[in-house]
Parts: C-alpha cells; sequence; structure tokens
C-alpha cells in the first residue's frame, strides 16, 4: 500500500462509515453551514420509538441528590445508542445516561434578573446558539415538541433502562445527521480535552 | 487557518497529496469517531460506497476527495468549537446553576 492510499484510509477510519454517497454529500453540505445551520432535526416516523444517542425525550426520572426529590423532565440521551439497545439483556443493568433539557427562555430570565443588559444576553445567547460554550449543548426548537433549549453536559443523570422502556415516555426529537456530528464534537471537547495545556499532577519535589 | 489548511498548504508545496496531513489531526478525531454508532441505514445502502470499484484512475480519486472534504468539514466543525470556545462568567455562570431543579422542563 502506497504512503497516500494509507492515508486515505487512515481518514475513512474516522468518517461515518454508514451513508450512502449522496448522504455524504448531504452531510458535508450541512456541515458546511455550521455554526449558523439550526437545521437538527429528522422527522421519521420509523425512528420515533427508538432511544438513539443524541435524542430528546420526555419521561426521564431525574433524583435530586440533596433532597432525593424525583421530577419526571426532558432530556437528552448521552448514552452510545448501541449502549441502550432494547436488545440488551433485561437481566443486565443498564442505564441511560440523560442530561435534562432547560428552557433557554427561562435562562435568559433569569440573567435579566441578575441585572445583565440585552446586549451582554445577547452576547452570551449568541455564544451558546454557536455551540462555543463547552459545558453546554444548544438545541433549536422543534415544530412544537420544545422551545430552544440546553443541556448542561456537567448535569447527567442515569435512569434504568428497563424502567425507562416501560414508563410513559415521549419522543421529542431525533437528531439529524449533522446534528448529531455537533454533538458528539461537542461531547468530544467536553470530556475529552488531550489538547489542554495544563499539567496533570505536579512534579515531585 | 485550521491545522488541516496549513498542513494542506504544506503538501500542496511540495506537489504531493497528503502523507502527513493525518498526523495533526487524526489523534484527536481518532477519539471522537472511532466509536461506530448505531444507524437505522440499511446494509445495502452501506454497501454503495465501498463496492465502487477502481475501474478507472478518476472514480477513485474523485470518492477519496469528497471524503476528504467531508473529513475537513469535521475538522473544521471540531477547530472552530475549539479555538472560539468561550466560559460563562461567573454570574451568569451562578444564574444557571443556582436553582436548576427548577429549570427543568
Amino acid at each position: 500500500m502506497s504512503p497516500e492510499t494509507d492515508v486515505f484510509e487512515q481518514i475513512r477510519l474516522f468518517l461515518p462509515k454508514y451513508l450512502t454517497p449522496e448522504q455524504t454529500k448531504e452531510l458535508y453540505s450541512e456541515l458546511s453551514k455550521f455554526p449558523d445551520n439550526k437545521a437538527f432535526y429528522l422527522f421519521r416516523i420509523d425512528l420515533r420509538d427508538q432511544l438513539l444517542q443524541g435524542d430528546g425525550w420526555q419521561g426521564f426520572i431525574a433524583i435530586d441528590f440533596a433532597t432525593g426529590a424525583r421530577k419526571t423532565v426532558s432530556g437528552v440521551i448521552l448514552s452510545n445508542s448501541c449502549d441502550i439497545s432494547s436488545e440488551n439483556r433485561e437481566d443486565l443493568p443498564v442505564n441511560v445516561l440523560f442530561a435534562p433539557l432547560i428552557g433557554l427562555a427561562k435562562y435568559m430570565d433569569r440573567l435579566r434578573e441578575i441585572g445583565k443588559t440585552a446586549i451582554q444576553i445577547e452576547s452570551i445567547v449568541g455564544n451558546i446558539k454557536k455551540q462555543r460554550v463547552t459545558s453546554l449543548f444548544y438545541v433549536p426548537d422543534c415544530q412544537g415538541s420544545i422551545q430552544e433549549s440546553i443541556i448542561l453536559l456537567n448535569d447527567i443523570h442515569a435512569h434504568p433502562l428497563q424502567d425507562f422502556l416501560t414508563c410513559d415516555r415521549t419522543s421529542l426529537f431525533t437528531l439529524n445527521q449533522y446534528a448529531f456530528y455537533v454533538f458528539l464534537i461537542k461531547l468530544s471537547i467536553h470530556f475529552s480535552r488531550f489538547q489542554e495545556d495544563i499539567q496533570r499532577f505536579a512534579d515531585a519535589a | 487557518m485550521t491545522i488541516l489548511e496549513q498542513k494542506k498548504q504544506e503538501l500542496e508545496a511540495r506537489g504531493t497529496t497528503g502523507s502527513t496531513l493525518i498526523a495533526t489531526t487524526a489523534l484527536s478525531l481518532a477519539l471522537l469517531f472511532a466509536q461506530y454508532s448505531y444507524s437505522p441505514v440499511t446494509v445495502d445502502d452501506r454497501d454503495v460506497k465501498f463496492t465502487l470499484t477502481e475501474g478507472t484512475v478518476s472514480q477513485p480519486l474523485s470518492l477519496r476527495l469528497s471524503e476528504m472534504d467531508l473529513f475537513d468539514q469535521i475538522n473544521r466543525l471540531y477547530d472552530d468549537m475549539l479555538k472560539n470556545q468561550v466560559e460563562l462568567d461567573a454570574d451568569s455562570k451562578r444564574a444557571l446553576y443556582k436553582n436548576l431543579w427548577d429549570l427543568y422542563t
């Protein structure tokens, strides 16, 4: 194998394996519009019942560590899709990891309450919408399912898969291929800061 | 200029098509994309791409270039988010995390 072929083969390793040439072209086109591209969703009835990484669901139970209170919330799945496939053995204690959705409007209200000016709020929200705040993932509004929202990548909860499958739940949105890649990159940067120039521990004295 | 763009320019200057391109970006993207997620796309669809024959010189070349373009875009997003990352200021952060429970929808 020539060095060039080797390079292309290596690149292929990092690209999605399942895209047709047409889908590849479409993904390229959507990615090229980032960060202004807000076309995040895939509207396919056949996917509404599947638990896929990055998708939004109503019906998760969040538990407040301090008080033990429980609350039914809407959230975004962080678990890898394969890990939470319903084909998993029922006797395995698999959890669905999720981050609760927070309405962006509610957060903006809080910013107003603490005295932020309209210009400051616009700047903060602008950065959030461009996915520049590493600890947050922004999702645009979705046809009556959700308003513009954010999730906090450091506010992660677990809901046992088998319980979630049997409880009252509603699919809120399915990310399209483009938004899924934005989500993956966001997760990667938030959790894997291997490029960070900070020493893990001090040198021995 | 992204790392990828810089490398491309270096390679073009040397009249080659990319022997060192991977070195700088592969490490980061390897961790990101080496996870083969579940896909609803059928096996038949998936096969379309990889059963293309190399019957002509131009076909595999164009196929490779399109994959390179996609890689380039993914890398651009990664660079954009990495280089332009910001933190919320302390007050905005406090406003978000205080009574977070009440913000859940």
